[in-house]
């Protein structure tokens, strides 16, 4: 045995060198499928076991646990004591803001401590070390905005001082870090800012100025030993819940102790100011009260002093002018008195006078008689001389005595002349000096009248200002009272809430990890199989046609006494050992090379490092045995029928398969319009029915494939245009809160052309078995909506409006929950409220899961109105200019958040679908492959089959065109044929591979554009014109003599 | 100048380290309307020849002329319309297509030349016409080869090329195989070259060329070839 062993070993061999490219051919279907098949296989589990490997290496916590009222140390110490808990650490996060390029945006702050759990992994730089250093998320957003060795400033988006939450508020960037609790780029909500956190940024925890930890972190003994995403670990984590909630019911009791020792005592204290402050407050209304009384008694005195002044004043003038008037009489007198005087003196004047003139005549008759010499005068003259002498001295006396008399008049007249003016002169004065004080006493006497008055004013306000403190002040000691007795009685029944626990699937990602690798999962439940099937039966086809060119060799080796089994084995070791090596080179390569290209590719919307893509052993140990299995089975069922033959009939050639007319032939109708070659064609197709079926089914294959693949891409790619430009027609979304700025800006804007104002809210959708974050959305009025967004049956395109009373919800969430027209759905608060709203449409929607409702609705459920944080905005101007213009007119406003333009938007979107574009080229490379090995190996093993017959045509004077005419033409049809069935096929597994790998929050487009069906037909066609191209080659060289040769 | 004309011709095949002349200075004449025989032991040289004339294979040296054309000089485009044009072929085990009825296998050469015979007269002709609508599996080797004859003569070849015509057949068919060959060639002034290893029939021929180790070892012509019911083997 041993030594024809040998022989029969070297005539394998040589069997393989002789027949290489058919061995090759074997081995690189193999290859291809085993390598496709184990290496998408193995793509799921090695993406969870990346995540894995990760989060293990980063201990991300198993549960994590937030309090109402945070946690102390003794909480966490009681948490680290409970059976079962590996390690329980205290952390703090807090929302803050920081500022970039204008605007605030929401930064999540997380504390870092070296022996605590989730620690970050470091991308660029370091951890930090010292309390003024931080790392950043690994982000587009944060790379964008910052690099290491920038300071960055928080601040705080809320009431509290950024002195409530840190120490410091700048801190130096010293690393760009992934955090495990953190898988994709997802950085969840808040309660501050535009109330979506853009990034996260990771302090040392000694950094953080809060008195208590915000959050505790667990991991459990039970799944240290466990795999993420297994059902073992779930359970694990679920089973352990429980024994957490115990302890949190524990630590609320002791929280609630200790809050109401620390109340009631501040309680007391309240009580005891109290007190005090009513002892005061009597006290100061005594005093007040005395006040008033001895103002009211001040005032009477006045009164009485006032009116004794005002008797006194009116005596006083009554005496003066009783004066004045007596005066005035005595003046009178006086001036009779004068006036006599005058008289008298007057007629004095005129006697004196008399005797002046009586004087004057005596003068001159004494001075006639004296001019008279006295010789001459007569005595008598002498005489009359002389008694004219005596009389004018006489006369003289008289009139002398009589001017004195008159002197002493006239001095007399003059002085009281004198006297009464000076008289005149004092009463005028009197009757002046009465009338001013008569005027000031009055004047006096009004202004005490008016002082008077005043303090009686002064006296009864203060008398109301006491009566209205004394109002005042009681009331706000009863109050203080009632606070006081109400803080009493809350502190009784006194309730903090729960605790709530939460499990790793509320870490942003971690799910979606699990999700992707599910749907990957489907997907090589697809794709790989299908083309594993394809080619092993290529493979089979393959190894049928070398028993059955064998097979005078095989009828030899018998006569030659050889037993059948040895005729089996080597058969088999040919097959299996090509099956063997293209299979372990397949899933050498495969394993390595689709991990780490889908992987990576997946990573653009992911933050992990590194791909873990190890080899399995069993996959590939299982994979071999299959593709060995199927290539020996295929040996063994081309040979077991031959091997029924005698040798003899083995060495006889075997009868060539018998021509037959075909049921197209009865019908003359068709077949008599047939050209010779057609019916050649047609002829030859149904002759080798297996090889036809065998073609049909690769090539449909390949077709499928790649119209899947193609669809797929522009399933995802629809969807930016529909949503972007059909549905969402708004081209601005701004985010603010409370501010008629933002508001301002927008309506004077040159570019701003319409503007509506919305409300969104964050709320939770539970369906089945999973829960759906949901925006509800209510716009303002219904008059600016359709301008901003378009709500439509996606059926017939029918415009939805909303109702009050009840809401709309896009398809997706639909198809989600399972809720339908006039179905309820019941959604949840960030405050764990349940509402619940009738829907009465559903809307065509491909990016986010809405529930829109009027304001009527939203009042109606929530028991509120609105508060609008929304604006959406169409713009006249497109232009990056006129973007970035408003926007920073925006940025300068109170309570402005964020702005965004729905055409950087759709570029974000289209950044996000780009990885699943990226698998689907990868499936539509692998489908091309299939696709020509596929039509190259049947073709080939066709021409093989034909090989005589090809010779004799070119002996009959075929050209090289006319013979290739005559092979390639059935290859054509049998193209033809199998695109066809590709494009029913394709469709199905295009929809298939749409419902399995969906995200959540998007709807692909579902239908299938002719431009597809035209891809995948197209390439289906060109790959079969390359394979003909390629063996219109080996046509070439096919020699003639074959044709003399006597049939194997 | 003879209608088939082989001066000196080589045919030297390389295995390995081993040259093996298949053709060893050929030369012999053949007329134009002669039916000829070529004869000699298995590895003699016939076939290489054969191929040489049928334009199917090239020689190393020597001319190959056929109706004065340098056989040995044409292009291979040239050499496919030689064969189209001027030569048909009769293969040992018929190289029917199986998948086609004695009338389309006619008709697949008939319809690639200029001017074909009708296939349904050759047919007729060599005694088919009740079995034309009969695919080659159905038909007897003695009546796969009259198709495969007909099919050669569809095309008015200049020269008709038999390879062991009757080596696959039973001892009548044969004969009558070749009384239609002989027929053939008479009735349509056909040049018709029968290779065989069958000496016993070179009676009927009108030249007989004997080779041996790649030479011709004698040719000579037979005034008087005898009818085939004549000659027993």
């Amino acid at each position: 045995m041993s030594r024809h062993t040998h022989a029969f070993g070297l005539g394998i061999w040589r069997d393989i060198r002789k027949s290489l490219p058919r061995f090759l051919s074997i081995f690189a279907i193999v290859a291809l499928g085993t390598g496709f098949y184990a290496g998408v296989a193995a793509t799921a589990d090695d993406m969870r076991m990346t995540v894995r490997d990760y989060l293990r290496e980063q201990q991300l916590a198993d549960l994590q646990i937030l309090s109402p009222v945070g946690l102390e140390d003794e909480e966490i110490r009681r948490l680290q004591e409970t059976d079962g808990v590996a390690q329980a650490v205290g952390a703090y996060s807090a929302d803050m803001l920081l500022e970039v390029g204008g605007q605030s945006a929401v930064c999540k702050l997380l504390s870092y401590d070296e022996q605590g759990l989730n620690q970050p992994y470091v991308t660029e730089g370091r951890l930090p070390q010292a309390a003024d250093e931080c790392v950043l998320d690994n982000s587009n957003f944060a790379m964008q905005n910052f690099k290491v060795g920038d300071t960055i400033r928080f601040f705080s988006g809320d009431d509290n001082d950024t002195g409530y939450y840190l120490r410091q508020d700048t801190f130096k960037v010293v690393g760009l870090v992934n955090d495990p609790r953190y898988l994709n780029f997802q950085r969840g909500s808040s309660n501050i800012g535009n109330g979506s956190v853009s990034t996260f940024a990771v302090i040392p925890q000694e950094a953080f100025a809060l008195e208590v930890y915000t959050e505790a972190y667990v991991t459990l003994d039970d799944t240290q030993a466990l795999q993420a995403y297994t059902d073992a670990y779930d359970q694990a984590v679920e089973t352990f819940t429980p024994a957490v909630e115990a302890v949190g019911e524990d630590c609320i009791a002791y929280r609630t102790q200790k809050i109401q020792q620390e109340q009631s005592q501040e309680l007391n204290e309240a009580e005891r100011a109290y007190n005090d402050g009513l002892a005061a407050y009597q006290q100061q209304i005594a005093e007040a009260q005395r006040q008033l009384e001895d103002g009211e008694a001040e005032y009477k005195a006045g009164a009485a002093a006032l009116e004794q002044a005002q008797r006194d004043y009116e005596t006083g003038i009554v005496q003066g002018q009783r004066e004045l008037d007596e005066a005035e009489e005595q003046l009178l007198a006086g001036q009779q008195a004068y006036d006599t005087g005058q008289a008298r003196y007057n007629d004095g004047v005129a006697q004196a006078r008399t005797l002046q003139q009586g004087l004057s005549q005596m003068q001159m008759q004494v001075q006639g008689l004296q001019a008279i010499p006295e010789e001459l005068r007569t005595q008598e003259q002498q005489a009359l001389l002389e008694q004219l002498l005596a009389q004018q001295t006489q006369l003289q006396a008289q009139y002398d005595a009589a001017v004195a008399e008159l002197e002493q008049a006239h001095a007399e007249l003059e002085a009281s002349a004198q006297q009464l003016e000076m008289a005149g002169q004092q009463l005028k004065t009197g009757k002046t000096e009465l009338e001013q004080k008569k005027t000031e006493g009055q004047r006096e006497l009004a202004a005490a009248r008016q002082r008077l008055a005043e303090s009686r004013t002064q006296l009864d306000q203060a008398q109301a200002q006491l009566e209205q403190t004394q109002a005042e002040k009681s009331q706000e000691l009863d109050q203080v009272r009632q606070q006081i007795e109400d803080g009493r009685k809350q502190l009784e029944d006194l309730s903090l809430g729960d605790w709530y626990i939460v499990d790793r699937s509320q870490f942003q990602g971690y799910d979606s990890v699990r999700e992707d690798a599910q749907r990957l999962e489907l997907i090589a439940a697809v794709f790989p199989v299908f083309f594993l099937l394809v080619a092993l039966l290529v493979c089979l086809t393959t190894m049928t046609r070398m028993v059955e060119e064998q097979r005078t060799e095989i009828g030899t080796y018998i006569a030659l006494g050889y037993r059948s089994g040895a005729v089996f084995y080597k058969f088999i070791i040919y097959g299996a050992s090509a099956a063997l090596l293209g299979s372990v080179f397949g899933t050498l390569i495969g394993m390595k090379l689709f991990p780490i290209i889908i992987i990576n590719t997946y990573k653009i919307m992911h933050c992990y490092p590194g791909v873990a893509a190890p080899y399995d052993a069993l996959v590939i140990l299982l994979v071999t045995l299959v593709a060995v299995g199927v290539t020996t089975v295929a040996a063994l069922a081309a040979l077991v029928p031959t091997m029924r033959n005698q040798p003899a009939q083995l060495m006889r050639p075997k009868a060539p398969k018998e021509g037959k007319r075909i049921f197209l032939e009865h019908i003359p109708f068709l077949w008599k319009r047939f050209n010779f070659m057609a019916k050649i064609t047609s002829r030859n197709l149904f002759r080798y029915k297996k090889r036809m079926l065998m073609t049909v089914i690769g090539i449909s294959g390949c077709t499928a494939l790649i119209i899947a693949g193609f669809a797929l891409r522009s399933s995802i790619n629809a969807i930016i245009p529909l949503q972007y430009g059909e549905i969402s027609t708004y081209d601005m979304m701004t985010v603010y809160s409370e501010s008629d700025g933002v508001m301002q800006v927008l309506q004077n804007s040159d570019v701003v052309s319409e503007t509506l104002r919305v409300y969104n809210e964050t709320v939770t959708v539970d369906a089945a078995d999973q829960s759906y974050q949901v925006t509800v959305f209510v716009p303002e009025n219904l008059e600016n909506l359709p301008q901003m967004l378009r709500l439509r049956r996606h059926d017939t395109g029918e415009n939805l409006s909303l109702v009050d009373g009840s809401a709309v919800i896009n398809e997706k969430l639909g198809i989600l929950t399972g809720l339908s027209e006039q179905d309820t759905v019941h959604f949840t608060d960030e405050n764990h409220q349940t509402y619940t709203v009738q829907i009465s449409g559903i809307n065509e929607q491909y990016a986010g899961n809405t529930i829109y409702m009027t304001v009527g609705t939203y009042q109606h459920i929530f028991g509120k109105s609105p508060v609008y944080n929304t604006v959406l905005c169409t713009m006249s101007d497109h232009t990056q200019q006129a973007k970035d213009t408003l926007a920073s007119q925006l940025a300068g406003q109170d309570g402005f958040y964020s702005v965004s333009f729905s055409d950087d938007l759709r570029e974000t979107f289209a950044d996000t679908m780009s990885s699943m574009v990226y698998v689907v080229l990868i499936m539509i490379l692998m489908a091309a492959l299939l696709a020509l090995v596929v039509l190259y190996n049947l073709t080939n093993i066709n021409i093989g089959e034909r090989i005589r017959e090809i010779a004799t045509l070119k002996v009959l004077g075929f050209k090289d065109r006319e013979v290739a005419q005559y092979v390639f033409r059935e290859n054509a049809v049998l193209t033809l044929l199998g695109a066809a069935v590709g494009m029913a096929l394709g469709t199905v597994l295009h929809s298939f591979i749409l419902n399995t790998t969906e995200p959540d929050m998007v709807m692909f487009y579902h239908g299938i554009s002719w431009i597809e069906f035209v891809w995948g037909v197209g390439l289906t066609v060109v790959f079969s014109a390359l394979v003909s191209f390629i063996l219109y080659f080996r046509l070439k060289r096919i020699d003639m003599v074959e044709s003399l040769k006597s049939v194997e | 100048m003879a209608f088939v004309c082989f001066e000196d011709v080589m045919k030297i095949y390389k295995m390995g380290d081993m040259t093996i002349k298949a053709s060893d200075g050929v030369s012999f004449e053949i007329e134009r309307g002669e039916f000829a025989v070529i004869t000699g032991p298995s590895g003699a040289g016939k076939t290489t020849v054969l191929n040489m004339l049928g334009g199917m294979d090239a020689c190393d040296g020597g001319k190959i002329i056929v109706d004065d054309r340098r056989v040995d000089q044409l292009s291979r485009k040239q050499l496919v319309l030689y064969r189209r044009n001027d030569v048909g072929f009769v293969f040992q085990f018929y190289n029917l297509i199986q998948n086609l009825t004695a009338r389309e296998n006619v008709e697949l050469a008939a319809q690639i030349c200029k001017d074909p015979m009708d296939p349904e007269e050759v047919l007729r002709a060599v005694g088919l016409q009740d079995r034309m609508d009969n695919f080659p599996a159905g038909l007897s080797g003695g009546e796969q080869q009259r198709v495969a004859i007909a099919r050669a003569l569809a095309k008015r070849p200049k020269l008709l090329l038999c390879d062991e015509p009757t080596g696959a057949l039973d001892y009548n068919t044969g004969k009558n195989i070749l009384q239609l060959l002989q027929d053939t060639s008479r009735r349509y002034n056909m040049t018709v070259i029968v290779i065989t290893h069958n000496s016993a029939i070179t009676p009927i021929a009108d030249r007989v060329i004997r080779f041996k180790n790649g030479r011709v070892q004698s040719m000579e012509r037979n005034m008087h070839p005898e009818d085939i019911r004549n000659i027993e083997w």
